[in-house]
């Protein structure tokens, strides 16, 4: 045996009450752990095994995704009370996707935001959006001196408007960050994120340079009148807790052809959107005849949301 | 005797020895003991209330989405690094009296690497899907992401040095003298290693060509050489404290050793602020509204100017301490500066080069961030916890350097006695 | 044909019940995938051709004048031009807004320095009059519009001006527009101003200050 074993800590008689304290102390410590951790009792992340061995997006089957949008509109069903249905539509070949803004005829009424608001689903309280309208001064794009939170008539004389929201880029600082892959491009050029598989890390918060992206810091409250039942799997279902979350396009509308909410409701017809691919599309005239602009371009993000003016 | 079966039954009794030994002490290990459990236990229940009711129990926002969690990492990850600064010394340039003390330095790298992950784990939204970033059982964004590397060499840091000093105390244990082969390599390998944890931690956010106040080439070097300063000022603490608290006689040597190298590191760590400093405000521009928000304020708000301002005066005060010839032998001024460079850099590295990073946000707008209750409560808990680690640790590795020394203490390797 | 022997094996019976079933299975599982795979397929030549309307919006009210009054529901009476203009003599048209009299009094005018007689047909106030003289329906205003204001039409026709509703992809389904004059007061054409929704409320984002209120 080694000197260390035969080192006795103290007398026969102390070491008899140092049982007992430590017995009392590790009995106090345990039930204080239990009490402590009390709160984890009330948390539900995954209402089956299922749930929480579920795999990634792009390692499913269609007969997987069917039952899993099965089991989201059951939850739906329980945790809200409000019956949706969530597809998955697909990207189509041949499609990509592409968005212009014409800042000469936006006016910052920010009736894209409200709908932004309303088609995804987003807590009601928080009033939370993936568009934010930025009020510029005439003559710069220096981001420092706009402002988020006017609340004058618009459009007011001296300023021009910017909405900002995910821009699909090309290169995107989030797709690469992701520890999990819990975000990736698609092949329509939407980056989409698989809500049940992010991790929550927020670190393609702190990547993206646009400020597009969302955290649920806590559980969405959408009461279930409001709530909009036709949903995407990979858009506009009810987010879980703790992950992140972005614009996608309204991916549940335009793959199946229609124009994305944010674009319906703007009053001016600032927005353009469609298929980049398609030679005779609108958006397609406007890159090709409108003195286009991305943000931030010298971060190489290659966005897929383009900004022109008309004069 | 066969070592194979022996192993199966020693290694049980070594581990209910060591959790004997860390469970034995005065009245004032009891003490210190139990006080560091309540305050871990505070922040577990703290933690749990954030896991259940969601972050939004923090104070962080979709704007400053990384809070005081992701600050005390950054600044833990460069303690587990520094932790280094004993390695380097004994087994580089064969400083003998450093080699004894070396597992002091990998025992506080292990518990400077368990408070990493505990962060980690704090500040992820859904901890329960944790295991989508195993390797093959998960989705492993590796090598893009560089959290992915980060997750690498942060659980192989932990693994070397658990491996290391586990193997010598194991070892001691047996009564049996240390193969070198089963740990010289991996000393080796940790020095190397513990480079690589800090840069890759400074990667993660000097990458992101969205945050210019991070993104920085200098961010790296800064980094490492702030680990460098913290390690061995932490170090210095705990010598002292060993010293007084288990009677441990600690030699000039070492203390004089990690001296000269905090009076190298933090200089250089002060002309790298500098240089910052001097290349965002010389060049003013958009860019320059995150460094001025930090130390003068931006648009009125300016939650973090004491903060930043505090940090350099202990950093600048710690240096005029520090940079006496004979200041090693003068244990009051010297843990006076160790003290104050740690507190300075905690703050520098942390919450004042986290958060600066999102103020302005990306599309500028100013959204301040000061930690909620919670936040306090879990970061507290981790370093509690942390600190229990190390002191359980300590505490089972105290006979082999009481051993060690008291051998050692008879004579130098060249025959001459040690002075005291 | 051969007469068939008791105990010989019906070859040709069971060889086309199989082809039938075989076929049968083929077809359906052919479908079964197609159903499933559609969205991957790409279009076929004949779906590119079939293309939905693009609907230009009529405004239910244009050619007519708002007369203040309203239903009983609070719907708008609105009268149109030849209700007055038709059945009773009036005064030649005004030159200016402020010399409109009667029913037209307090009339906002603010499009340029161009005479009522411009767009209006003045014969028949029902109609409306294209630079070349030609007479066109209220409906059709556009047209009048994009003499003048080309780039605007011309950004219109591209879907870069002016809001819609319904399908970006006119293969799937139809697209309703606005027409000009649904946002374009014709006599005070400029954009009016609206009250933003949707204000930011995110946790400690600090609204600025209301007026004046930009950074230094």
């Amino acid at each position: 045996m080694s000197e260390i074993e035969n080192m006795q800590p103290q007398a026969p008689e102390s070491a008899g009450r140092r049982k007992l304290m430590l017995g009392a102390a590790a009995t106090l410590g345990t039930a204080a752990t239990a009490r402590a951790i009390a709160p984890l009792m009330d948390w539900k992340p995954t209402t089956s095994l299922a749930g929480f061995l579920q795999r990634h997006y792009k390692e499913l089957t269609t007969l997987e995704k069917k039952d899993i949008c099965a089991r989201l509109e059951a939850e739906t069903k329980q945790q809200y009370g409000a019956d949706v249905h969530i597809a998955d539509p697909q990207a189509e070949d041949g499609v990509g996707f592409a968005y212009a803004l014409n800042l000469s005829i936006c006016i910052g009424c920010r009736k894209c935001s409200e709908a932004c608001h309303q088609e995804n689903n987003h807590d009601r309280p928080s009033g939370n959006s993936y568009i934010r309208v930025i009020e510029m001064e005439q003559g710069s794009l220096d981001l420092e001196r706009g402002n988020t939170t006017y609340d004058h008539p618009v459009p007011r004389k001296g300023n021009y408007y910017l909405p900002v929201q995910c821009q699909q880029c090309d290169n995107a600082p989030c797709v690469k960050v992701c520890p999990v892959e819990a975000t990736w491009k698609e092949k329509d050029g939407i980056v989409v994120v698989d809500y049940n598989w992010c991790i929550g890390c927020r670190y393609c918060e702190a990547a993206c340079p646009y400020h597009a992206r969302r955290f649920n810091w806590k559980k969405p409250e959408v009461p279930a009148a409001e709530i909009n039942p036709n949903q995407g799997y990979l858009s506009n279902r009810l987010r879980p807790q703790g992950v992140v979350e972005k614009c996608h396009f309204c991916l549940h509308r335009t793959r199946e052809g229609r124009l994305p909410a944010c674009l319906e409701a703007c009053p001016t017809g600032a927005r353009v959107f469609g298929n980049l691919n398609d030679k005779d599309s609108e958006i397609r005239w406007v890159i090709e005849n409108k003195r286009v602009f991305v943000l931030k371009e010298e971060l190489g993000t290659l966005p897929r949301f383009f900004y022109f003016f008309d004069k | 005797m066969s070592t194979k079966n022996s192993h199966l039954q020693s290694y049980p009794r070594f581990l209910w020895h060591a959790v004997r030994l860390a469970t034995a002490g005065s009245l004032g290990f009891y003490a210190w003991m139990t006080v560091l459990t309540a305050v871990a236990l505070v922040g577990l229940h703290a933690w749990a209330s954030q896991t259940a009711s969601g972050m939004v129990l923090t104070h962080m926002t979709d704007q400053v989405s990384w809070g005081l969690y992701i600050a005390n990492f950054t600044f833990a990850v460069g303690l587990a690094a520094g932790a280094v600064m004993m390695v380097i010394p004994a087994y580089l340039y064969h400083d003998e009296d450093m080699h004894d003390l070396t597992i002091i330095g990998e025992l506080l790298a292990v518990a400077a690497i368990s408070v990493c992950l505990m962060f980690v784990v704090a500040d992820l939204g859904r901890p329960d899907r944790f295991w989508h970033m195993i390797p093959l059982i998960g989705r492993f964004h590796w090598p893009i992401s560089m959290l992915t590397w980060d997750v690498l060499v942060l659980n192989g840091y932990l693994l070397l040095n658990l491996h290391i000093c586990g193997y010598l105390l194991y070892m001691r244990f047996l009564g049996r003298r240390a193969n070198p082969k089963w740990y010289v390599p991996f000393v080796f390998l940790s020095i190397g290693w513990a480079i690589s944890i800090h840069t890759v931690t400074a990667f993660l956010y000097s990458g992101l060509g969205g945050r210019p106040f991070w993104n920085s080439a200098i961010l790296a070097p800064r980094f490492i050489v702030s680990a460098f300063v913290s390690g061995p000022a932490f170090i210095v603490a705990i010598l002292y404290a060993l010293q007084r608290f288990a009677g441990l006689p600690v030699g000039n040597g070492p203390i004089k050793t990690l001296t000269r190298i905090m009076q190298v590191t933090l200089p250089i760590d002060l002309f790298m602020v500098g240089s910052e400093v001097f290349t965002e405000f010389y060049t003013g521009g958009a860019h320059v509204s995150s460094a001025k928000y930090l130390y003068f304020g931006l648009h009125g708000k300016s939650a973090l100017v004491p903060w930043i301002w505090t940090a350099i005066a202990c950093n600048v005060v710690a240096l005029s301490l520090l940079m006496r010839g004979d200041v090693h032998q003068r244990p009051r001024r010297l843990l006076t500066a160790a003290g104050l460079a740690f507190v300075g850099l905690w703050i520098e590295k942390g919450m004042g080069l986290i958060i600066p990073g999102f103020v302005p946000s990306t599309l500028h707008e100013l959204v301040e961030y000061r930690p909620s209750l919670v936040e306090w409560q879990i970061a507290a808990g981790v370093w509690a916890a942390g600190l229990l680690i190390l002191s359980a640790a300590l505490k089972i590795a105290l006979p082999v350097l009481q051993g060690t020394l008291a051998a050692h203490h008879g004579q130098r390797h060249d025959g001459e006695p040690v002075a005291e | 044909m051969e007469p068939k022997a008791k105990n010989r094996i019906p070859w040709q019976q069971i060889g086309s019940v199989a082809a039938v079933a075989f076929l049968g299975l083929g077809m359906a599982a052919a479908v079964a995938r197609g159903a499933t795979d559609a969205a991957q397929q790409p279009v076929s030549a004949k779906k590119m051709a079939e293309r939905h309307a693009t609907v230009i919006h009529v405004k239910p009210d244009v050619g007519t004048l708002d007369t203040g009054r309203r239903g009983p529901q609070g719907q708008v009476i609105s009268a149109p031009c030849g209700s007055c203009h038709k059945q009773h003599s009036t005064p030649p048209y005004a030159r200016k807004a402020e010399d409109l009299k009667e029913f037209h009094a307090g009339f906002r005018f603010k499009h340029g320095n161009i005479a009522c007689g411009a767009c209006h047909d003045l014969q028949d106030r029902d109609q409306l009059r294209l630079a070349d003289d030609r007479r066109i329906s209220m409906s059709s205003v556009i047209d009048l519009c994009s003499q003048c204001h080309g780039p605007q039409a011309r950004d219109y026709a591209h879907g870069a001006h002016g809001g819609m509703n319904g399908y970006w992809d006119l293969r799937r389904g139809d697209r309703v527009r606005n027409v000009c004059v649904d946002c374009h007061n014709p006599h005070v054409p400029a954009y009016p101003q609206f009250a933003p929704v949707q204000r930011p409320r995110d946790r400690f984002l600090e609204a600025e200050a209301a007026a004046g209120g930009h950074h230094e």
